[in-house]
């Protein structure tokens, strides 16, 4: 039989001094760790730092992993350690998109952009979200954390997690509206003062 | 009541975690309730919108290279955290992150002011560019960090540290500051680098291919557009090409791409003013036995002083590292002692239970000039007079997997071209995330690149396929397993079968002597 190497197994293996084994949860952890950051952050730079600052701490803390922690809960309080601390020391402000702050600042014309348009409401609005419904939101949307897990990381309980999980939702999805409805009216504003006078 | 009863459902929904009792009622429910329907329609649009929102591509091969900086960093010089640091960590210190930030600052002002190299001799030109602005350097000028160099004729110049860089006629390079160390980018041409003692952090040689990290030794790089080389003339190298590192040895060369020639070490630096010394050194060490022969105690080297002390067996952290001159292991089971010693893998040792059981820190030093090649043979020596170690070679066939093309045939179409465009790459998995594989290359490639993720077993290939194939492949997670999406998506499948493994057998063992 194959024998699959848990992630868990893998860190008992790098805390008893196999670091080979590290390289591979390297390779399964980079990207996820990246788009985590990435997303919570919205700094490039920050947020390739902090994937290495925190394969750093793991191999630093090596010693107080136990086989009872999930790896990627463990690992992922690792990670938010890892961001506050590089918070309080440093500015990183948004870097890898443009963030237009509604929908005014769109300049591109033309129904075929709209989706992109929308996209780019979309990030600002999760920008705008308070600081622990984006980073619930991330780890929920787009790291795929079942929400047991969420719940082990935050230190609450689930049912607390999913309530929070659909406020987060509901309240992206009212900043959002409004950033769409300034842009609908500023737009309307602007088709009216250009129309020609008949 | 029952509206806010399923509301509380909502994010199990969105994620698609709904248990089945619970959907039969909530669509029920949607049935009667405008609101809670409206509710959900908007959550769900959101949720999929989410979903199409991008991010920018990393730098990976850097974030890749700056990893394998730190590991390697940390298997030199392990610094496991102390307890205050740990309690520190947890209150959320951030030396680390500050550390890196800095050193990016730092990069970014633009060259040291600070001069980090000296010419020491030139035999035609060399000249130095910054900000667009090019000069001709004579011997004893300084070179500051981030100056391109390009040499017309042969000239060398010297580190801080001591060590010398030799270039080339036609070479360019250019000095960096590293995280932990100097860096030295070769941009074209080749260069011999008599690396000095590194006392703190490391010296590397980068090309657009690799990464040579060095301690103290003797060695040359060449780059072309075709693709790096490097070649060992004493000591040991650590060679980072992508995600895979190799070490080399006196005498060992690596290249990055097949169409480069290769020539015996003593041709590839006929061209250095120094050719004839580093010829007698190579000369001299190419009698250094290797890693995996055991050497009778009567010829092995020794360490001049060795100190060996109980270890801790309920402590789980240890730590090794071989550098100039000095082998520290800290906690080691007598099984890794064995392992570091003669460069095996940990379940290539057969032994009593003691192996794994006892613990010991060691530290020896060996004379004056040793080269690090030496360090384990002198471990394995150290093994044989101070435990009493009798050990034999035996070769066994173990449970492994052969690869061969399924009953449906082979569904990958071979591509034409040589190795050139060989390539592998692995992302994601664990428990939560698919494992993606993108692959190019011969059958004989992807056995060595299949044996990690069978828990490092051997994997022959028994296929038959000569060509060269080109595939993606998906599995883990919530997907099909490895050997599913082999057969589903490849016509390929992994067999178990028996291959041929050497074993040391440890026969003797003892607690060892005094010191």
């Amino acid at each position: 039989m194959l024998r699959e190497w848990t992630d868990e197994s893998l860190m008992v293996a790098v805390r008893e001094g196999d670091l080979d084994r590290l390289e591979i949860l390297f390779e399964r952890y980079r990207d996820p760790l990246y788009d985590f950051f990435s997303r919570l952050t919205g700094n490039r730079v920050a947020s390739e730092d902090l994937v290495q600052d925190v394969f750093v701490r793991i191999l630093k803390y090596r010693g107080t992993y136990r086989e009872s922690n999930r790896f990627v809960t463990w690992m992922y309080q690792i990670g938010r350690n890892a961001r506050a601390d590089y918070f309080r020391k440093h500015t990183a402000p948004p870097d890898m998109i443009p963030l237009p702050t509604s929908a005014k600042d769109l300049k591109t014309p033309g129904r075929q952009l709209e989706e992109s348009e929308e996209r780019a409401l979309l990030q600002s609005a999760l920008m705008q979200l308070s600081e622990t419904n984006r980073e619930l939101l991330i780890l929920a949307r787009y790291q795929e954390m079942k929400y047991e897990d969420i719940a082990d990381l935050f230190k609450i309980e689930v049912g607390a997690v999913k309530t929070r999980v659909h406020r987060a939702v509901n309240e992206l999805r009212e900043i959002f509206m409004n950033l769409q409805n300034k842009g609908s009216s500023c737009s309307a504003t602007s088709s009216e003062n250009t129309l020609p006078t008949t | 009541m029952q509206c806010n009863e399923l509301r509380k459902h909502f994010a199990d929904y969105v994620k698609e975690q709904l248990p089945a009792a619970v959907q039969t009622r909530l669509a029920q429910h949607l049935t009667e309730c405008g609101s809670c329907t409206a509710e959900l329609d908007a959550l769900t649009d959101v949720w999929v919108k989410l979903g199409t929102l991008p991010v920018p591509e990393a730098a990976v091969a850097a974030m890749n290279s700056r990893f394998h900086e730190a590991l390697e960093d940390y298997r030199r010089n392990p610094k496991p955290a102390s307890r205050a640091e740990i309690w520190y960590w947890a209150a959320g210190a951030a030396a680390s992150v500050l550390l890196v930030f800095l050193v990016s600052m730092y990069f970014l002002r633009g060259p040291s002011q600070v001069s980090t190299a000296t010419v020491a001799e030139v035999d035609g030109a060399i000249y130095r560019t910054w900000g667009g602005t090019t000069d001709r350097l004579e011997a004893g000028a300084p070179i500051k960090l981030g100056e391109e160099l390009r040499s017309e004729g042969g000239a060398v110049f010297a580190l801080a540290d001591g060590s010398l860089v030799e270039m080339r006629s036609k070479s360019v390079v250019t000095l960096e500051s590293a995280i932990d160390g100097l860096r030295i980018r070769l941009k074209q041409g080749s260069v011999i680098v008599t690396a000095a003692k590194q006392r703190e952090g490391h010296l590397y040689v980068q090309t657009k291919d690799f990464t040579v990290s060095v301690v103290g030794t003797v060695f040359l790089v060449n780059a072309e557009e075709s693709g790096s080389h490097v070649a060992v003339i004493e000591g040991e190298v650590h060679v980072l090409q992508g995600e895979t590192a190799q070490t080399l040895l006196s005498g060992e060369q690596a290249s990055t791409a097949p169409t480069m020639a290769v020539r015996p070490v003593a041709e590839e630096i006929s061209w250095s003013r120094q050719a004839m010394e580093h010829v007698a050194l190579l000369t001299q060490l190419q009698g250094v036995p290797t890693l995996a022969v055991p050497q009778p105690p009567s010829v092995a080297p020794a360490f001049e002083v060795a100190a060996i002390l109980p270890g801790d067996p309920d402590n789980p952290l240890g730590g090794y590292r071989f550098v100039t001159e000095t082998v520290t292991l800290h906690n080691q089971s007598l099984k890794n002692i064995i392992v570091q010693a003669y460069g095996v893998k940990d379940h290539q040792v057969i032994g009593p239970d003691t192996l794994a059981s006892e613990k010991y820190s060691i530290t020896a030093r060996a004379p004056s000039g040793t080269p690090n090649a030496q360090l384990r043979s002198m471990l394995q020596s150290l093994l044989v007079d101070r435990f009493k170690m009798v050990v034999r070679r035996e070769t066994r066939g173990v449970p492994g997997f052969a690869l061969v093309v399924s009953d449906s045939g082979p569904k990958i179409k071979e591509i034409g071209g040589d190795s050139s465009s060989d390539s592998s790459s692995w992302q994601g998995g664990g428990t939560v995330f698919p494992s993606s594989m993108e692959f190019t290359g011969p059958m004989s490639s992807l056995v060595k690149e299949l044996s990690p993720k069978v828990g490092n077993q051997s994997v022959v290939d028994r296929t038959g396929l000569t060509g060269r194939y080109s595939f993606a492949l998906t599995y883990g997670s919530a997907g099909p397993s490895l050997a599913t999406a082999l057969e589903n998506e490849l016509g390929l499948k992994l067999e178990p079968t028996s291959t041929p493994v050497e074993f040391l057998v440890i026969e003797h063992i003892e607690k060892p002597s005094e010191n």
